[in-house]
């Protein structure tokens, strides 16, 4: 588990413009719509596993609910290391995906807090994670979908 | 086992998941990298000759994460806000396609369908070999939940 991961706001701190095309990335669905963005964790078994989910940034930081008894929460639980990739978009191939560790809050005034600010309806049994940045990419294409195209890449490590 | 294997244990399932990968011709790909963190990339996903085919770029990360190993998850993309259209999602083991007349046969069937194909040898492409599957979808406050799993005995 990186030693050195950083809450969001300490990472767009390094990362100014790296952080902002990923807030406009994960906000993609525009002003109102909840961030969308895949989640990635590990199995038990070791594989790994995908879900769509609803992250929100929040007091300087990246957090997301999961449902209580769901298997990414266990996942988590056990093992924090996750990847959270901001939906594609078809229209532009641009894509904002960052790693790192997973930790679960269990703050009930911060959880409060959290919930206000997250659009969709937090149930009471959903488990709040904080996603702290080891790293993060930021891609774009030269040419999309010709023999000449060629990636873009602005990464940032811990 | 292959995707016509999966449609033929499973076909409302498959029907569900083939109209959503193929409408849209790309898929999200979830590897394992050398650290044991996941990583997840956009791809094409291509049904060719009964299966299902990924293609990625020569020497891309995640197509060393498969040839390192090959768990994999493959989820359809979103383009609702709500979700209504549903999420279709694949577990398995990704198995490089190194034939070379089959990769040429991809390359002929990606161009017939998008206009565009790879170049030999700068691509590498893999079949996707199913160990389950599911389908969620929430559309007028109902959720509906399908999965299927190879070794299901129904």
């Amino acid at each position: 588990m990186p030693a050195q991961a950083l809450t969001w706001s300490h990472f767009a701190e390094k990362s100014a413009a790296l952080a902002e095309a990923g807030r406009r990335l994960l906000y993609g669905f525009g002003p109102g719509a909840p961030a969308i963005a895949f989640l990635a964790t590990t199995r038990r078994d070791g594989g790994p596993r995908l879900h769509p989910v609803c992250p929100a940034l929040h007091e300087g930081g990246l957090y997301v609910f999961v449902i209580g008894h769901s298997p990414k929460r266990e996942d988590l639980a056990r093992d924090g290391r996750y990847a959270l990739h901001a939906f594609p978009s078809a229209k532009d191939d641009e894509s904002f995906y960052c790693t790192g560790p997973a930790f679960e809050v269990r703050d009930p005034e911060f959880r409060k807090r959290a919930e206000a600010s997250f659009v969709h309806h937090v149930k009471s049994d959903e488990a709040l994670f904080e996603l702290r940045l080891a790293s993060a990419l930021h891609t774009t294409w030269n040419n999309p979908r010709t023999p000449e195209t060629s990636p873009v890449y602005q990464r940032w490590h811990a | 086992m292959t995707w016509d294997e999966f449609a033929r244990a499973d076909p409302a399932l498959a029907e569900l998941g083939f109209e959503r990968i193929d409408s849209s011709g790309l898929v999200m790909l979830a590897t394992l990298r050398k650290n044991g963190f996941p990583r997840i990339s956009p791809i094409e996903a291509l049904f060719f000759e009964g299966a299902l085919h990924l293609g990625m770029m020569w020497r891309s990360p995640k197509a060393l994460d498969l040839l390192r190993d090959p768990r994999c998850t493959v989820h359809t993309l979103v383009s609702k806000k709500d979700g209504t259209e549903g999420d279709f999602k694949l577990y398995g083991r990704a198995l490089a396609l190194c034939d070379l007349d089959a990769r040429r046969r991809y390359c002929d069937a990606l161009s017939a369908k998008i206009g565009w194909k790879p170049e030999e040898p700068e691509f590498h492409v893999f079949a996707l070999d199913i160990e389950a599957a599911g389908f969620a979808q929430t559309r007028a406050g109902k959720h509906i939940r399908k999965s299927w799993r190879a070794n299901d005995s129904r």
